[in-house]
This record gives C-alpha cells, structure tokens and sequence, in this order.
C-alpha cells in the first residue's frame, strides 16, 4: 500500500506541471473573460439604442412613426434631407447603424388607400447578433408600426375589434414532460434548459480530450526518457502502476472539470438571462425540469465515467506510442469517439433514431455522458443508470486490456512510429 | 557454492523471428559474468528476460531459485536492472529520484535512508545531486542510475551496457565502483561492446552471437584456449570469424 502512494505521489508530481496547469487555467480564464465580455455587450445592447430619422412628411402619422421607435427603446436623431449615401456615412458617424426615412406625403399616404413606404437603412459592420442588435430591434419596431396602423385603419373603417382582426385565433400553449402539463412555449423550455446545460457537453469534451492527452503522455514520455523499463523492473506490482497511473489522471481530470466549470459557467452565464425570464423559470418549476441531488450525483458519476473511459483507452493507445510526438496521432481515434456524439447531441435525439444508427451512437460510450444531463431533466433515470452501467463494463475491459499490455512483454516490445519507420 | 543464475536452454521468439536460440548457462553468487557480443547478438534481450522485462519464449530462468515466470514479483524484490538507454525522471531533482526508488524497495524508513545515503555517495555528485536530473550531463545520469541500481542492496545487478556512451573518466568511475561492489560479494551480470572493459572487470565471459552462447570461460582462460591476445580475437575465433592460428 506504501508503494501504491509513492507511486500516485510521484504520477501525479509529473502531471502538475507548468506546463499542464498553466493552460488549464488560461483556458478557464479565457472563457471567464469572454463570458464577462459578452455580458457587458449584451447589456449594451439592451439599453437605448440610437436611430437616425428623415422626416420628410412632418405629419401626425410621422410623429406616430417616431413615437413607436421610441417605444422601441430606440434615440430618435433628426437628420436632414439627404441622398442615401451621405445618410449612411452620417449614421456611421452618429454610432449608429440603423436609419429611417419618412417619405413626404406619409401621413396622407397612410389615410388615403394607397401603401406609404418608409425606407429603413441598417450598416452591417460585423455578422454577430450582438453588433447588428440595432438592426435586429428595428425589424420588430416595423412590424410594431404595421400592427399600430392595422388597428388604427380596422378601427375607422369597421366596427369589429381590431384586436380580433389582428389575431382572430387566440393559442394556448401548453407542453408536457413526463405526465406533467404546463402552459408555456417550447422555446421557453428549451432556452432555459440550454442556458442550464450548454456547458456540460462543452467541460465533458474538453475534460476527456485534456485527460486522455495526459495520461497517452505520461505512458509515451516514459518510453521516451526511458524510464518505463527501470520502473517495470522495480519491486512493485505491474497493476498498481496502471492504478497509479490512471488514478493520478483522474484526479488531475477532476480538478480540471471544476476550474473548467468555474470558466465555462461564466462563459455561458456572459450570454445572459437568454431563456431565463421569470415566466420561463416559473414553467420549468411547474415541469420539475430541475436538478435534484440524486440527479446531480447521476450525471457527476455519468461524466466521470466518462472520464475513465477515455484513460483507459488513452492508456492503452499511449503504451503503442514510441514518443511524446506519436501521442497526438495514437490518440486521434479516441478523440473522433468523443467528437461524434458531442456533435450530434447538440441536434439530434438519439431516441428517435434508426436501429442501427441508434445502436452504433449507443455503442459509444462517452454517448451517455453527453445524453445524461438532458435525460436526468426529463425524469428518464433508467437509460442513465443504463449507460453508467454499460461505461463500467467497457472501462474494466479497458483496464483489464491496460493490465495485460503492462504485465506481459507488449509494454516493451509494442510501438507505432508515426514519424521515421525504423527496424527493432 | 550458491547459484544466483541459472539459464537453462533459453528462447526468445520476437512473432516468428528467434532471437535467443536455447542459451544455457550458471553464475555462482559473488561473480561479475559479462556477456559479450555485437549489436543484435541477443544481449540485451537475454538480460531483459533476466530482469523480467520480456518473458522467455521457452527455457527456465532461475535466479537465487527463483523462476522469473513463476514469480517475477519476488524475482524483482532480489535484482536491480541499469537498461542500455535509462533516463530519470526529468521533473525530479537527483536525490528526489534516489528516494523515490528507495521507497519502492522498503517500507522501513530507516533502511531507505540508508539506501538513499548510499546512493548520494555512490552517485558521487556533490551539492548538484538537488539539481534536476533534465541538467545533468550523460556521464552525471549514468552515475546517477548506476548509484539507484546498486544502492538498494540487490543480491544480483544486470547493467546493460554500463558505460555505454561516456567518456573515459566516467567510465573508469563506474567500473571502479561495479569492482568494489563485487568485492562485498554483490553478483554482477553485464554487458558491453568494450572488450577491454570486459578484461578488466568480469571474472567470466559468455560469447553470444546470433543468439547463441558460443563459449563461456575466464578472460585468461579463453584467451589461452583460442591463442588469442585479447578478448577481440577470442570472440571472432570462437564464433568462426577468424581461424585459431598454432603458435610458431
């Protein structure tokens, strides 16, 4: 048992390195500070935003027009009459990226039975959402203008409720989870459960790349420095090297999903209250789309199984490698494994697919890591405690494949050289 | 006379590639036994065999009576390997890895203390034996290894190739320590391309060729028997290379 910690002792003093923890922490940080960043622009983009007018018309109805982009919680800046390319120029100048010009004869346009135009401008500077925010709000602000002169027009022309023409359907939306029904939108459900559990698949994928790295590492820079052979050759059992080895990975897998966490959340949290209304929060109640203790520890035993999946087969495709060097290469095939499900669980539901399909996503089994956290919001505990069960089964085999290359002569005598081919 | 090596018909296979064609052979307990050979003669998987490293494809090795594939682990309590091409632990100081290695020998404290005195003076490094083994020169790791590999007491030592390398200062200091620690009736069993090296420090040679044992004697008894001058002509006499010329 002495050995067994002065082996750990020592695997996990070559893992807590420099040059291990540093980009750990960056990595965390970086997402951190982009998070903090993306908060700060989407509560620029919340606030006022600043839109330049050309009224031409200087009519009731213009007035109207400039009153509902105020509503809108957009500036109104009074330009002057001008050709278009001079406006644009001059909204560029003004900070602003959305411009609007009221024709003259707009409000005799809108009372007589003709369809007055209003001419809007939005400058594209940048793809993002958050750079072209302004744009987005003024596309809605128009609709708002077409609704506000419908009900005006069905108002002086009719006697029915303009409300009724506008919307003559009344929709109650309702959904259900499990045997629990709710009235709310599907939309609401899923903004809410993404900004809840977006992270998770993202710290599973980088956790399980990261880990396997390090121990395929470990198991190589042993063979390079040429240290495996003296510590095979030590009075100490070939298994507990193994143990140590993927112990001392695990542990190190462990710290790094918490300061992964840490960054991640932030990184997530930057996108803001998206999906995280109160009506939102109060119909996931209402579906118990929440996660309880007993859930909690599911999906951290679910993700750690994970975890040990991947050192475990790190561990075998980091015995094949000659050196430091042929690691990336060994490990490539283990890291396509984490890939395709971490890919395909953002938009697809493996429940739903075809036989064989569904039976090869299942068969990998960092899958149920990545499926475990939306299966343990919907109450679907027994495909999790399924897929904990089928991890298990393939780490011992894992392990069991680990043990035999590290007792018998495999360790010494097994190598893939990605670079020169060399005679042994 | 105790028997601390006993190889009977031993074989190597590498897939269907024999590399160890049926070597038999015993040291007794207090010898320094060389086995001299080319590259790819079957020396260092001889010795790898011996320190449990690669399993006999058939044959017995026994050391101290101990099979090495019946009980390997008990086998590795009792012997210390230096292989060809050993580094250290790059991120560890020298004396960090000499007490690494001796707790993994004992439990008791006390002895790994001894032990780790032993190879600090062994080591022979002064005050650079708490600076990272990554800034040590070849000759520094070499004595650093060779202190690790003896300082524990083992009852047999296998050094592949233990001055391979390294100038001749160092080399003299590592064969001048393999010496005195055969005097204080450690078993030595090495090898090495240096036949003069070999004269010096082996009380037996074994001549290994393409996987076979050719001969087995002292330096001056072989010497002797293929009226040779030096061990180089004894090796390419009793493997064929040269004829045995009579004396005038």
């Amino acid at each position: 048992m002495r050995s067994f910690f002065i082996l750990l002792q020592k695997e996990l003093r070559e893992l807590f390195t420099w040059q291990i923890v540093v980009p750990i922490v960056l990595v965390a940080a970086i997402f951190l500070g982009l998070g903090s960043v993306i908060s700060s622009e989407q509560e620029k983009a919340k606030g006022s935003q600043r839109i330049l007018v050309v009224d031409n018309d200087g009519s009731a109805a213009s007035a109207t027009v400039k009153d509902l982009l105020g509503k809108a919680n957009f500036t109104v800046i009074t330009a002057s009459d001008q050709p278009e390319n001079t406006l644009v120029e001059q909204a560029k100048k003004e900070n602003t990226s959305v411009a609007l010009v009221i024709p003259k004869g707009f409000g005799e346009g809108v009372a007589s039975n003709t369809i007055p135009e209003l001419t809007s401008y939005s400058v594209i500077r940048s793809f993002s959402i958050s750079g072209n925010q302004s744009g987005l709000v003024l596309e809605s602000a128009m609709q708002a203008i077409n609704t506000y002169f419908s009900a005006q027009l069905i108002s002086s022309a009719t006697s029915i409720r303009a409300d009724r023409v506008l919307q003559p359907v009344a929709t109650i939306e309702k959904v259900a989870v499990g045997d629990t029904i709710a009235t709310g939108k599907t939309s609401q459900v899923l903004g809410y459960v993404n900004a809840q559990t977006l992270y998770i698949p993202m710290i599973l994928f980088l956790v399980i790349s990261f880990a396997a790295q390090m121990i395929a590492t470990a198991v190589a820079s042993e063979k390079e420095n040429k240290t495996i052979e003296t510590l095979l050759t030590m009075p100490v059992s070939r298994k507990q090297i193994v143990v140590t080895k993927m112990l001392a990975a695990g542990l190190v897998a462990l710290i790094m999903s918490a300061v992964y966490m840490v960054g991640l959340r932030g990184y997530v949290g930057g996108f803001g209250t998206m999906g995280e209304s109160e009506g939102a929060r109060v119909l996931i109640e209402q579906l118990g789309l929440n996660f309880t203790l007993s859930s909690y520890t599911l999906l951290g035993t679910s993700l750690f199984m994970g975890i040990l999946v991947s050192l475990a087969l790190a561990l075998i495709l980091g015995s094949f490698a000659e050196d430091v060097k042929g690691v990336q290469g060994l490990i490539t095939p283990l890291m396509v494994l984490v890939l395709i499900p971490y890919v395909l669980s953002f938009v697809l539901d493996f429940s739903s697919l075809s036989g064989p399909a569904r039976a090869l996503i299942y068969a990998i089994p960092f899958t149920h890591s990545f499926i475990a956290a939306p299966n343990l919001l919907l109450q679907q505990t027994t495909p999790v405690l399924w897929g904990i069960l089928y991890q298990f089964v393939v780490f011992i085999i894992f392990v069991y494949i680990a043990a035999k290359i590290f007792t018998t002569d495999r360790i010494v005598t097994m190598k893939i050289s990605f670079s020169k081919k060399k005679v042994v | 006379m105790e028997i601390a090596l006993q190889l009977t018909n031993l074989k190597k296979q590498y897939g269907l590639r024999e590399v160890v064609h049926g070597i038999s052979l015993t040291v007794p307990a207090g010898e320094i036994f060389a086995l001299i050979g080319p590259n790819g003669a079957g020396k260092s998987t001889t010795l790898k065999m011996l320190a449990t490293l690669l399993k006999p494809t058939s044959g017995e090795v026994n050391i101290f009576d101990l099979s090495v594939v019946d009980h390997p682990e008990k086998v590795r309590e009792i012997i210390s390997y230096l292989p060809e091409e050993a580094g250290a632990y790059k991120n560890m100081t020298g004396l960090a890895y000499l007490t690494f290695m001796a707790n993994l020998y004992t439990a008791n404290p006390e002895l790994a203390k001894q032990f780790i005195e032993r190879g600090i003076k062994l080591a022979d490094l002064g005050p650079r034996i708490k600076d990272k083994a990554s800034t040590y020169s070849k000759g520094m790791t070499r004595k650093l290894l060779l202190a690790r590999t003896v300082m524990c007491a083992p009852k047999l030592v296998i050094l592949d190739e233990p001055t391979s390398g390294l100038d001749i200062i160092n080399a003299m200091s590592i064969r001048t320590t393999i010496k005195e620690l055969a005097k204080a009736g450690l078993t030595v069993i090495l090898s090495s391309h240096n036949m003069l090296e070999i004269e010096y420090l082996s009380d037996r040679v074994g001549l290994i060729s393409d996987g076979n044992l050719h001969d087995v004697g002292s330096p001056k008894h072989l010497k002797e028997k293929y009226k040779a001058e030096n061990l180089e002509q004894v090796f390419m006499r009793a493997t064929g290379n040269e004829p045995i010329k009579e004396a005038a």
